[in-house]
Parts: structure tokens; C-alpha cells; sequence
């Protein structure tokens, strides 16, 4: 564990001391001790963690130490130790940014030992969310998108320009193309990446709540607001607000959401204090807003203000071979996230990945092959490990890429076992001549 | 025959975590430092600059708090009650001569814990 650093500033020498003393039973604290103002102010450059400062010093006051160490670091905690027992001078001194004020008695060891302590675990704690923020930012760092195709490649330049400024971004694309992905990557790697990411699926918030969720409320708003809350806007104010699925939002939510764009302000639920904002908005709908203008179910001057930098997300059917570069990176983790050796892709596991068209995209791609891992055994997935469990029925008849004449018999052999071989229902049923079905059965076909 | 000394190390052991050699170097420190100011007290008191006196009685009182000499930290939180008050009412001189016939028993006692 590091040092815990702490400015003692006491005129008594002998209550200095004996403090400084106490302090350093724990060897982990290091404390340097100062008989005035001055001397702590020109040693504050070696920044403490802690300054106890007595309040009445022979040169400035307590106050005015304070005043001075806070101009030039105003997050350093000070604790005016004082033989004052005065409420009001106290009071006034945490009003002007005191950490804390103890008096000197009994228990002043024991306060400064709980308070270092204290503010060791919060040191520590913050150490661990800077970790963390940082972890995540290489989580979602551009790398790990991952694709070569030209059509991810202009998406990436598209992220790029989005960066440099806190220009509002809409992404676009069907479900599971990995539109918050994008949206986090974006603001993980902006200059706003020690900010919040604040996320909100529009879609998935019940209409009633949507108002006070992304706004906030005051306690007694409404029945049941119990104590006040802050909204998704001002969690994510100085940072970036994701909203998801925005095309579902109501229209009367969407006249207020266009107040807050334009003014850049809102007000609480059941509260009059106007809240200045300064965020980056990024919005993601798998609709066609433009269609949904035209409809009338979503508003020309919000989607004119949300449109923004638009990235159109491609669909995984169309970015040819990355469809197996995201397959090799889901197998390669999730082998990893579970202690296995990793696999290898057949040439015909292979070629059945890329022939299926992905109504589900990137999302039902690492679903089938996580499953493909799952159900191989050795150490190579092969087709039949692959399985699609997708709903378009279209979809998976056309997985095998056959001929037009292949296709033909194929559909009129279903539909002659479906009707008990009975050929007049078949073309009727078809719009095919009688004739054509009795020729395919005379040549074998079916 | 243990002696009913006007004070207790009990306090200042628990300062230092019990540490003899600590206990000893505290005492050395307050044998060192509070005579000096305890005997400008009359010297002020003389002056009537109450707020100085006023002041050395802020600083020292946690230190007699420290040692528990409770009759004596009587007599300082008079002092300083009375200092801060510019002596209105011309009590404070009286209790000077008394505390400083005290912290001179208090002085000698702690000097012999020091010899020990």
C-alpha cells in the first residue's frame, strides 16, 4: 500500500507532536508537522493527502490557510482541528469547503484515525474506478470492432470524424449489428472518455416513466417519489447519452426531449431548478426515421436535430468475410472465458457460415457459434456444429445457394409429399401445368 | 505507597501505543515547551494584553487535556474564558499565581518520572 501523506499545521509543539505520533503508529502514514501557516504553504506543493490544520495559528488563520491551500489544490481535504467549541465558526468553515472540523478532546485520535482511514479507502476505491474506466476504454477501443470489408471500413471513418467534436451521432442498422458498440466506442474514444456513458433503451421503458427516467423528479412529484432522483441527462451530463431505439419513443415524449435538445436545460419532474447540460447525444434505431417522418409517428424537427453525423451500420450479410473474423474472435473467447483449448473452423463449417444470411447479425452470429464450440468435439467446429435457429424460414431454404431448376424440384417434391403425391393440387396450388410435374417424375427428377 | 499524583499517563500512552521511550520523550517535550509559555502569562497579565493571554490558553489547553490534569485545565479554561472577555470583570490575575503554583507541583512530579 502507498503512503498516506499528512500536513500537521499545530502551534503547540507538544500536541503536534503527539498527533503526528499517533498518526504514525500506522507506518503507512507519513506526516510532516508545521508550526504555522506559512510553512504548510510552502511545502503544499509536495501535495498530502490530508491537511490538519489548527485554526488558530501565530501568523494567518486557520481560514485563510485554508483558502490558500484550496486555491491551488480545491479537492485536497482539510480538517480544522480546533480547541473551539464553537458551532458557528465551525459551520462557517465547512460552508467555506472545510472537510471536516474536530475539536480538540478525547476523541480527536480517534476521529483523524477513522477519517485517514476513510479517505484511504476512498483513494483506493477511485484508484480501482480509474482502472476500471480504463479497462473499459480498452474494451472498446476501435480494434476490437472487427472487420476488414470495406463497408466496417467506412464505418470506422465515419467513428473517426465523430470523435474530434460533440457533434450528435445517429446509428443506424438492424438489430444486432452492434449499434451500442459503436456508440461506446465512440465515446470511449473521445476526449470525453473520463466522462459518463449513459445508456437508455427508449423501447424498453414504459411510456408513463419515460418522462421522469430520462429527466428525473423531485420527491412528492408523483405518488411514489418518495425522495428525489436525478434523470439519464444529468447522470450523463458532461459525458455522452445513448438512446436506443429512439424511433419508439411517443410523440409527446419526443416534443419534450426536442425542448431539452434546443435549450440545453431541463427541468425536473415536479421541479422548478433549470439544470444546464452539456453532453454529446448519440441516438440508434434499427427504422427508417426518414419513413417514420413521412408517417407521422416521428417528428421532422427532432429527426432534423438528431440526425447528426448518421453511421449506417452494415448488415452482416454484406460484409463478406469479416462474417468469419468475428466468428475466429467469438470462438477465441469464448474458449478463453471458459478455460478451453480454442477451435479450429472447418472448410465446410466455414462455407455454411458464410452462405447464412444473419437476420440477427453480429448478435445471432456469436450466439451460433458459441453453441458451435459447445456441441464439436476435438478441436475443429464442423458444419453440423453449426445450427440456425432462425425464424426466416426464406432465409434457411436458401442457405444452400442452389440452382433455379434445383430449387424448382426441390419446391414441387414438398409440395407433392405435403399433398399425398396428388399432382392435379400440387399445380394448381403451384400455378404450374400438370404436365410439367408428370415430366419431372417421368425423368427422375423428383 | 503509589503517590496520588495530579495527573495520568494514561492518555498519552495510548497516543503513543504504549511506547515507554515515546512517553518519556512526550513528557521531555512538555517540560520543554509549556513553561515558556505558562510563565508569560504574568508578564502579560501585567500589560493587560488579555487577547495574547487569550491566546496562550487556547493553545495549551489540549495539552493539560492530554495529562488529565484536570484542576489545572480548570484554572486555564477560566483563563482563557476570561482573557477572551478582556478581563472585564478583574478576575482573571487571581487565577494566575494559582495556576502557576500548581504546574510548578505538576513540574517537579513530572521531572521525577523522568529521573525513574
Amino acid at each position: 500500500m502507498s503512503y498516506f501523506k499528512l500536513f500537521i499545521v499545530e502551534d503547540d509543539p507538544f500536541y503536534g507532536k503527539l498527533l503526528k505520533r499517533h498518526i504514525e503508529l500506522n507506518p503507512d502514514n507519513e506526516v510532516s508537522l508545521y508550526n504555522n501557516g506559512k510553512d504548510c504553504l510552502n511545502n503544499i506543493h509536495h501535495q498530502p493527502d490530508l491537511v490538519l490544520l489548527d485554526y488558530g495559528l501565530p501568523d494567518l488563520s486557520g481560514y485563510e490557510v485554508m483558502k490558500k491551500v484550496h486555491i491551488e489544490y480545491p479537492n485536497l481535504p482539510v480538517v480544522i482541528v480546533s480547541g473551539q467549541e464553537d458551532v458557528k465558526t465551525a459551520l462557517d468553515l465547512l460552508k467555506e469547503g472545510a472537510y471536516d472540523y474536530f475539536v480538540k478532546d478525547d476523541d480527536t485520535k480517534d476521529r483523524v484515525w477513522n477519517l485517514i482511514n476513510k479517505l484511504r479507502e476512498k483513494e483506493q476505491l477511485k484508484t480501482e474506478i480509474d482502472i476500471l474506466k480504463e479497462e473499459v476504454g480498452i474494451k472498446y477501443s476501435f480494434k476490437n470492432i472487427k472487420g476488414n470489408s470495406v463497408a466496417i471500413k467506412n464505418v470506422f471513418k465515419l467513428m473517426d470524424k465523430a470523435l474530434k467534436t460533440k457533434i450528435t451521432v445517429s446509428v443506424l442498422g438492424e438489430t444486432g449489428t452492434g449499434k451500442e458498440l459503436v456508440a461506446k466506442a465512440i465515446h470511449y474514444n473521445s476526449n470525453q472518455k473520463g466522462t459518463p456513458f449513459v445508456a437508455i433503451n427508449v423501447a424498453a421503458v414504459p411510456s408513463e416513466l419515460i418522462e421522469s427516467e430520462m429527466f428525473g423528479y423531485e420527491k412528492g412529484a408523483f405518488t411514489g417519489a418518495v425522495t428525489s432522483r436525478i434523470g439519464k441527462f444529468e447522470e450523463a451530463n458532461g459525458g455522452t447519452l445513448f438512446l436506443d431505439e429512439i424511433g419508439e419513443m411517443n410523440l409527446n415524449m419526443q416534443t419534450k426531449l426536442l425542448r431539452v435538445l434546443q435549450e440545453k436545460e431541463l427541468t425536473r419532474v415536479g421541479g422548478n431548478k433549470v439544470v444546464s447540460l452539456d453532453l454529446r447525444i448519440i441516438v440508434a434505431t434499427n427504422l427508417n426515421l426518414a419513413d417514420e417522418v413521412r408517417k407521422g409517428t416521428f417528428r421532422e424537427d427532432l429527426y432534423y436535430r438528431l440526425l447528426g453525423l448518421p453511421i449506417d451500420l452494415p448488415p452482416l450479410r454484406s460484409r463478406g468475410n469479416d462474417i468469419i473474423i468475428l466468428a475466429k474472435f467469438f470462438i477465441d473467447e469464448f474458449c478463453k472465458e471458459n478455460d478451453m483449448s480454442s477451435k479450429k473452423i472447418s472448410h465446410d463449417a466455414h462455407d455454411k457460415l458464410m452462405k447464412y444470411s444473419y437476420p440477427g447479425n453480429v448478435r445471432e452470429l456469436k450466439a451460433i457459434v458459441e453453441l458451435a464450440v459447445v456441441l464439436s468435439d476435438g478441436d475443429e467446429i464442423n458444419a453440423m456444429d453449426i445450427n440456425f435457429s432462425s425464424t426466416d424460414t426464406v432465409s434457411n431454404f436458401l442457405i444452400d445457394e442452389c440452382s433455379l431448376v434445383e430449387y424448382n424440384r426441390r419446391i414441387i417434391k414438398f409440395f407433392l409429399k405435403k399433398y399425398n403425391n396428388n399432382v392435379l393440387l400440387t399445380a394448381n396450388k403451384l400455378d404450374i401445368g400438370k404436365s410439367t410435374i408428370y415430366r419431372m417424375i417421368k425423368e427422375k427428377e423428383i | 505507597m503509589k503517590l496520588n499524583k495530579p495527573y495520568t499517563l494514561d492518555k498519552l500512552s495510548q497516543y503513543v501505543g504504549g511506547d515507554e521511550g515515546e512517553i518519556q520523550e512526550m513528557i521531555s517535550l512538555f517540560l520543554e515547551t509549556i513553561p515558556i509559555e505558562i510563565n508569560q502569562l504574568p508578564i502579560l497579565a501585567e500589560k493587560h494584553d488579555w487577547q495574547s493571554i487569550y491566546k496562550i490558553a487556547h493553545k495549551i489547553k489540549p495539552s493539560f487535556d492530554v495529562f488529565a490534569m484536570d484542576d489545572i485545565l480548570i484554572d486555564i479554561k477560566n483563563i482563557e474564558l476570561l482573557a477572551r472577555e478582556n478581563n472585564k470583570d478583574g478576575k482573571l490575575v487571581s487565577f494566575i499565581p494559582k495556576l502557576m503554583k500548581k504546574f510548578g507541583a505538576v513540574v517537579v512530579l513530572l521531572q521525577a518520572e523522568l529521573d525513574e
